[in-house]
């Protein structure tokens, strides 16, 4: 199989860093050109020695490799859709990070040029390669717990806002100014925009779509950012089962620039807990643990040191697979629109007070 | 449901299974290898990628790559990743367990692993040992490496039968302490438990591209690509093979004589 030429564009996303190593390792992939959304994004790309060409002009990069066949939109929200633009009207292949867009209408206009240039968007969901989850729903296909009644997730984390700054823009994450509600002076675009893992996993652990959705926001944990950063959902899917998820940024972190040792205040910077209840039976699973554990160097803190970090390398296959083989893949703008109105749901809910039904 | 983990066809043995990220990954493996998952899976004749431990009690032939696949444990890595880096800093004591069931291994077996383990996150060689031994199944070690560590290790082979290894390595050092189990727990920590009756069924994946396998079968794989991405002489993986054998039988021969033996 001939490798899949493949770019990166503006290396904004906090996740951009994770795919470097597959770029490089993956022989289904030949990695041409990265294009860096600053001069300041430039020079540390190039001084992590990768040996690939960074432009600064989008254009510039598309003209003289004209080879490129697919690109990582590793972009703020706000960024998607000109670029998606700029790919599809060439022909070019995307994996857009986890948000296109929180304006459906933009959203329906992704939806119709993917179409219309038959590329392949995928959307990079990367917990669905995380052999955890595999597992639960490989023992839920099984029926090792009965029909689902209950289900419980965590996606919480430290806030990356000091990292990658646009996460805490109301109008670069959530794509315009929305305050919360009208006695409210925070704005949309804050720990929910972070984390639509569970929104889409238990569509597909339920096999069922959202009837109605309950948000409620907490305080602020740092109060000097202009949106939300903790909050609960509860509600119910159409077949019954009962949900409690929480995507908050509840873990505190290091006000650092660039991610490294020492971000973490809490012991542990990230979890996805899933718990699911079933008529024959309960299973609680940690998609990312157990680990290891220290109290060393910087910050002589408990912290737990991750041990897997390997989805991208699935996500990537598949992307490789579904531009080859002219296949939709798992997690396509279609599909993802429900979890992205599911999210938008939240928002009403903490607007007007009550849950919102679909 | 659309599932992108499940092996395919070709993908169903370990050996296959290592072929296909040969493949994948673009790396060239000696002509005619095996994988050797147990002792009787050697082939005299062929290149055989094969567990050190299953080697402890037998003579090497110049086909035999003996190798060391907890290494590719990502806990081990991640470990010896923060030794190494000095996150803690002047380690000073390993603090080491490993109980495992008779069925799964010897005890010579699981003392070639964990005296490796000393070595490999410790950062030195062992250059003497104490050793107690009751019934060729539990042991006590004491043992000092050549950067001045100490390490302890308690060892059984007398888990029930169908049970899990239980293991712990911890790392003590003046900056900061390190562990593969988290604070206050004794038993290691499973990725899902799944309720069914009144004891759990417990599930821990780990890696994506061999799932399904067995934590020992995918470390073996791992090790086995690994020595053909950056491979290691086998003048040199039998060298080691032979230290850890000796290492192996110095335990022995402390617990026999009742005298700390430096090696």
């Amino acid at each position: 199989m001939k490798p899949v030429a493949i770019a990166m564009l503006s290396l904004t996303h906090g996740h951009t860093r994770k795919y470097y190593q597959t770029l490089k390792e993956n022989s289904k992939l030949r990695w041409v050109a990265v294009c860096a959304e600053s001069a300041e994004i430039k020079r540390h790309f190039d001084s992590l020695g990768h040996g690939v060409p960074c432009y600064l002009d989008e254009l510039e990069m598309f003209r003289k490799h004209p080879d490129i066949e697919a690109v990582v939109l590793a972009s703020a929200n706000q960024r998607h859709l000109a670029q998606m633009k700029l790919c599809a009207e060439r022909g070019i292949h995307m994996l857009s990070m986890k948000i296109p867009s929180f304006d459906m209408a933009e959203y329906d206009e992704m939806i119709q040029l993917v179409a219309h240039h038959g590329v392949v968007c995928q959307i990079e969901l990367e917990l669905h390669y995380n052999p955890v989850v595999h597992r639960i729903k490989q023992l839920i296909q099984k029926d090792a717990i009965g029909p689902i009644l209950g289900f419980q997730a965590t996606n919480i984390t430290l806030s990356p806002v000091w990292a990658f700054p646009w996460q805490g823009v109301p109008e670069v994450s959530y794509g315009r100014r929305q305050k919360l509600n009208t006695s409210d002076s925070r704005f949309r675009g804050g720990a929910l925009c972070d984390h639509p893992h569970i929104f889409d996993m238990i569509r597909w652990m339920t096999k069922s779509d959202f009837e109605s959705i309950y948000a409620e926001v907490g305080k602020n944990l740092r109060p000097d950012i202009e949106v939300e950063d903790v909050l609960m959902v509860a509600g119910k899917m159409r077949n019954g089962v009962t949900f409690l998820l929480d995507p908050s940024w509840s873990r505190l972190e290091e006000r650092l620039k660039v991610p490294g040792p020492g971000w973490e205040v809490y012991p542990k910077r990230m979890e996805v807990n899933i718990s699911v209840i079933g008529e024959k039976g309960t299973l609680m699973a940690d998609c990312f643990g157990p680990n290891v554990y220290h109290n060393g160097a910087p910050n002589d803190r408990y912290t737990v040191q991750y041990t897997y970090f390997d989805e991208w390398i699935g996500m990537m296959d598949e992307f490789v697979a579904c531009i080859r083989e002219k296949k939709t893949p798992m997690i396509n703008l279609p599909w993802h629109r429900r979890t992205i109105e599911a999210m938008n749901a939240c928002y009403d809910s903490i607007e007007c007070g009550q849950p919102v039904s679909f | 449901m659309h599932s992108i983990l499940t092996r395919s066809p070709q993908v169903s043995s370990a050996s296959d299974a290592l072929r296909h990220l040969l493949e994948k990954y673009n790396i060239t493996a000696p002509s005619g290898w095996t994988l050797a998952l147990t002792p009787q899976d050697m082939d005299p004749h062929s290149i055989a990628f094969v567990s050190g431990t299953h080697l402890v009690q037998q003579n090497l032939t110049s086909t035999l790559l003996p190798l060391r696949p907890w290494r590719e444990e990502r806990r081990f890595i991640e470990l010896r990743s923060i030794v190494e880096k000095q996150t803690v800093e002047n380690v000073s004591l390993l603090r080491f367990r490993c109980f495992s069931p008779s069925q799964t291994e010897t005890l010579k077996e699981l003392l070639y692993r964990e005296f490796d383990l000393c070595e490999w996150i410790g950062g030195g060689t062992i250059t003497s040992l104490f050793s107690t031994i009751t019934r060729d199944s539990v042991a006590n070690i004491i043992l000092r490496l050549s950067n001045g560590v100490v390490a302890s290790i308690e060892a059984s082979i007398l888990q029930p039968t169908g049970s899990t290894r239980q293991d712990r390595h911890e790392v003590i050092a003046s900056r900061g302490v390190t562990c593969d189990r988290v604070v206050d727990t004794q038993v290691a920590q499973e990725s899902i438990y799944l309720f069914q009756s009144s004891n759990a069924t417990v599930y821990t994946d780990t890696d994506a591209e061999l799932f399904g396998f067995s934590a020992d079968v995918i470390t073996l794989i791992r090790a086995a690509l690994r020595q053909c991405q950056s491979p290691i002489p086998i003048e040199t993986l039998q060298a080691q093979h032979r230290h850890l054998a000796k290492v192996v039988d110095t335990a022995f021969q402390s617990a026999a004589t009742n005298r700390r033996i430096t090696l």
